[in-house]
C-alpha cells in the first residue's frame, strides 16, 4: 500500500480507536466540538480526523482513527489506524467499545493491550445493553483487562469526560501503566517467551517502541509490515520466529496466526462470559436471528424454503409476464407493421430487417429478457435490504468451510450471480494471486443475471421451476467441484473475511424501486441496443445465407456431441458478446418466441448448461484480463469451454439414457 | 465539522465510505450510482 512513515508530534495526545458502528464518532464529536480537521493519512486515501479538547486548562489533540475490526495489517484502514496507534506514541488510547458486543469487541481491545501503551476503556452504549438485559461488572472488567473501564453513553455526553479526565490521568502517571498481560495456551506462550527473549537479547532498538512480548506476537502473527522492518537490520531474529510459527503449525495443524487469532477470541469469550452479569434478554429478533442464522439446522433448511420461494417467483411471475408482453406485442405492434410494411409493398430485405430484426429483437427482449432481470433486480433489493443476504453469505461461509474453502473464496460466488464483470474486478480486495485465480474462475462459471434469463427463459419457461433450479444445482455442484480442487492444487495463503450481519428490516420499497433502477438502467444502456443491433445483424446475415458456413463447421461439436439443433451454433457465438443475446438469437433465427418448437426437453436443459458454463462474455474477459492478465485470462477460458463441453455432452448422453 | 456518509455492504456488513469504495479504478466512476465494497468486491447501488 505503501504507507509513509511520518512522526506526528509529541503534543498532549489522545488517539480514539475501537470497532466500526461502536459509537466512536459521536464520542469524538462529543469531546472535541467543531473545529475537526479532516485529513488523509499521508500516503493513503484513508482518513483520519483530529481535533482538540481541553482538560483542566489542558489543550489536548484528540485524533480518531478509522473504526476497524482488528490490528492485522489487511486494510488500507487498519493499516492506518495501526500506524496512527504507534507513531503517535507516547499517546494514551481511549478504546471505545460496545456494550451490546462485549465479546466481539474484546477482540481489538485485546490487540490493543498487546501494544502495551496506556489505555483506557469507554464501555459505550451501556443504556442500549441494559435495555437488551445485558449488565456488565465493569469493575471486574477492569479488573480482567488491568486498564480502567469507564461506563459511557456518547449519544448523551454521559461518562466521555470522565473517560477522557482517566486517560489524562494515566498519561501523567506515566508509562508505567499498562494493562495486564494477558496470557495464552502454554504451548503459545512458550514460544512467545523464547521469540521474546530473542529479541530482548539482539535487538538493541525495537519498531515503533512497542514491547519485546508484542513483537514477537506479531512476528509469530507473520504481520508482514513488522516482518520487513526486522528483517532489514535482524534476519535472525524473523528466522527464529519463522521457526517458531512453523512448529505451532505442526503442534495444532493451523496456520500460527489462526491459532493465536483463536486464541485471542477464546480469551474474549471468557472475560466476556465471566463480566456479563446477567444474561441477555431474548428479544423476537434474537429469536429469529437465531432461527433463520445461527442454527445451521434450521438457517439451512430455511435459506433453501427462500431460494426455492425465490427462483419460484422468477419463473411463475416472470413467466406470466412474458406471455402478457409477448400476446400484447404480436397483437398490437408486430400485426399493425406487418399491416404497413405490405400496404406500402416495403423493399424485401427492408422487411427481413424491420420484421426479424428489430421487431422480434425487441420482442425477445421485452417479452423474455427484461421482465426476468427486473425481477431478478428486485428480488436482489429485497435480499439486500432486510438483512437475508449477508445470512445466506453467512450460512454459506459455513457450508463452504466444512468443503475446504474459506471466507473469501465464496464471496465470488454470491457476487457473481448479479454480473460476472465487478465480481471479477473485486477480486482485487483478496490477497493473494491463488485466491484470485481461484475466485475469477468460479465467477466465470456462476450463472449471472443474464445466463439465469437464458436457463430461466427455456427450462424454467417450458420445463418448470425444478428443471430450472435442476440446471442451477449442476451450476452449484461445479462450482464446488471446481473451487475445492483448486483451492487444494493451488499454493498460497487462504485468507478468511470479516463478516459483519446487519440486523433484519423492513425493505422499504421505494429504496427498493430505486436500487432496481439503478441496476436495470445499466442494461437498458447498455445491454438493450446491444441486443437489437445484434438482431438486425443476424437478421441480414441470415437473409443473405452467410450463417450456414458457421452452423456446418460447428454441426460436429453442436450436433454430434452435444446432441443439440444446428440452429444454436451461432446463438452460442453471439452469447459471447452478451450472454442475453443467447437468446434473443435464437428467437431471430428460428423465427418465433415459442422455443418448444425447436427444443426438445433434453436439448433445452443441455443447452441451458452448456450457456451456463461456456466462455465468459467480452466484458468478462476484458475484466479478467486486466486483473489477471492474458495467459490466466485464456486458461479460464478454455477450463470453462472444457467443462462445458463435457458437461453437455455427459449430460446429452445421460438424459437421452433416461 | 466534516461528516462522512456511512455506507454499509448488504453482503459482508461492513461499513466503509465512498472514498474507500473499490471504484477508484474503474473508468465509469463518475457516471456510476454503483459503489463497491472494499472488503468483499460485492457491487450495489449507492442510495
Amino acid at each position: 500500500m505503501g504507507v509513509e512513515v511520518t512522526h506526528m508530534s509529541d503534543r498532549v495526545s489522545i488517539v480514539l480507536a475501537g470497532q466500526p458502528n461502536t459509537g466512536k464518532s459521536v464520542f469524538f464529536n462529543r469531546i472535541t466540538g467543531i473545529g475537526v480537521i479532516s485529513s488523509n493519512y499521508p500516503g493513503t486515501t484513508v482518513e483520519i480526523m483530529e481535533g482538540w479538547t481541553k482538560i483542566d486548562g489542558l489543550r489536548v489533540r484528540v485524533i480518531d482513527t478509522p473504526g476497524i475490526y482488528s490490528l492485522d495489517a489487511t486494510s488500507p484502514d487498519q493499516m492506518v489506524a495501526r500506524r496512527v496507534i504507534l507513531e503517535t506514541r507516547p499517546a494514551v488510547i481511549i478504546n471505545i467499545i460496545d456494550a451490546t458486543h462485549l465479546e466481539r469487541n474484546l477482540y481489538l481491545t485485546l490487540q490493543l493491550l498487546e501494544l502495551e501503551v496506556p489505555m483506557v476503556v469507554a464501555l459505550n452504549m451501556v443504556d442500549e445493553a441494559s435495555k437488551r438485559g445485558i449488565k456488565i461488572d465493569h469493575e471486574k472488567l477492569s479488573e480482567f483487562l488491568g486498564v480502567p473501564v469507564i461506563p459511557t453513553v456518547a449519544t448523551r455526553g454521559e461518562g466521555v469526560f470522565k473517560a477522557v479526565k482517566k486517560a489524562m490521568e494515566l498519561l501523567k502517571e506515566g508509562a508505567g501503566v499498562r494493562g495486564k498481560k494477558l496470557e495464552y495456551g502454554k504451548d503459545i506462550e512458550r514460544v512467545i517467551s523464547a521469540l521474546e527473549e530473542k529479541i530482548r537479547r539482539e535487538m538493541r532498538e525495537i519498531p515503533f517502541g512497542i514491547s519485546p512480548r508484542a513483537l514477537a506476537i506479531l512476528l509469530l502473527q507473520r504481520d508482514p509490515e513488522i516482518v520487513k522492518i526486522v528483517s532489514e537490520k535482524h534476519k535472525e531474529v524473523v528466522e527464529f520466529a519463522e521457526k517458531l510459527a512453523s512448529a505451532i503449525e505442526s503442534m495444532h495443524g493451523e496456520q500460527s496466526s489462526i491459532r493465536i487469532a483463536k486464541e485471542r477470541y477464546a480469551l474474549a469469550h471468557m472475560i466476556a462470559n465471566s463480566v456479563v452479569e446477567k444474561q441477555e434478554r431474548r428479544l423476537l429478533r434474537d429469536v429469529i436471528d437465531e432461527i433463520t442464522t445461527t442454527n445451521i439446522y434450521t438457517g439451512i433448511p430455511i435459506m433453501m424454503l427462500v431460494v426455492l420461494a425465490l427462483f419460484s417467483s422468477l419463473v411463475y411471475i416472470g413467466g406470466m409476464l412474458e406471455e402478457i408482453i409477448t400476446t400484447a406485442w404480436e397483437l398490437f405492434v408486430v400485426a399493425n407493421v406487418e399491416g404497413i410494411i405490405t400496404a406500402y409493398g416495403v423493399d424485401p430485405l427492408l422487411r427481413v430487417i424491420i420484421l426479424n430484426g428489430v421487431l422480434l429483437g425487441l420482442e425477445a427482449g421485452l417479452a423474455i429478457v427484461i421482465p426476468y432481470i427486473v425481477l431478478f433486480y428486485i428480488l436482489l433489493s429485497v435480499l439486500e435490504d432486510t438483512g437475508y443476504l449477508a445470512r445466506i453469505a453467512y450460512l454459506l461461509d459455513g457450508l463452504m468451510h466444512r468443503l475446504g474453502l474459506h471466507g473469501r473464496a465464496l464471496i465470488p460466488l454470491i457476487v457473481g450471480y448479479g454480473c460476472n464483470v465487478p465480481a471479477i474486478v473485486g477480486t482485487r480486495v483478496l490477497e493473494t494471486r491463488r485466491e484470485r485465480f481461484i475466485a475469477a474462475f468460479l465467477i466465470s462459471i456462476v450463472p449471472c443475471s443474464a445466463r439465469t434469463v437464458v436457463i430461466l427463459g427455456i427450462v424454467g419457461s417450458y420445463l418448470g421451476i425444478m428443471y430450472a433450479l435442476g440446471v442451477y444445482a449442476i451450476g452449484l455442484l461445479l462450482l464446488v467441484i471446481s473451487g475445492v480442487f483448486l483451492n487444494r492444487i493451488l499454493s498460497g495463503e487462504r485468507v478468511g473475511l470479516v463478516m459483519e450481519i446487519p440486523p433484519y428490516r423492513v425493505p422499504h420499497p421505494v429504496t427498493v424501486l430505486k436500487k432496481t433502477w439503478i441496476r436495470f438502467r445499466e442494461f437498458v444502456y447498455i445491454a438493450f441496443p446491444l441486443l437489437i443491433i445484434g438482431s438486425i445483424v443476424l437478421s441480414l446475415l441470415e437473409y443473405f445465407e452467410m450463417l450456414d458456413a458457421v452452423t456446418r463447421a460447428m454441426s460436429p461439436l453442436m450436433v454430434t456431441v452435444l446432441g443439440l439443433p444446428p440452429v444454436t451454433a451461432v446463438p452460442i457465438i453471439f452469447g459471447i458478446f452478451r450472454k442475453e443475446m443467447v437468446i434473443e438469437m435464437l428467437v431471430v433465427l428460428s423465427g418465433t418466441t415459442d422455443l418448444s418448437l425447436i427444443f426438445t426437453p433434453t436439448q433445452m436443459i443441455v443447452f441451458a448448461v452448456v450457456t451456463m458454463l461456456y466462455f465468459p462474455c467480452i466484458a468478462s474477459l476484458g475484466a479478467l484480463a486486466k486483473e489477471l492478465g492474458w495467459r490466466d485470462t485464456i486458461l479460464i477460458a478454455l477450463g470453462t469451454m472444457a467443462l462445458a463441453i463435457t458437461v453437455g455432452a455427459i449430460l446429452n448422453v445421460a438424459l437421452r439414457c433416461l | 465539522m466534516m461528516t462522512k456518509k456511512e455506507i454499509q455492504c448488504p453482503l459482508c456488513g461492513y461499513r466503509f465510505s465512498e472514498e474507500e469504495s473499490g471504484c477508484a479504478r474503474c473508468p465509469h466512476v463518475k457516471k456510476c450510482r454503483m459503489v463497491m465494497c472494499p472488503n468483499c468486491g460485492y457491487e450495489f447501488p449507492n442510495i
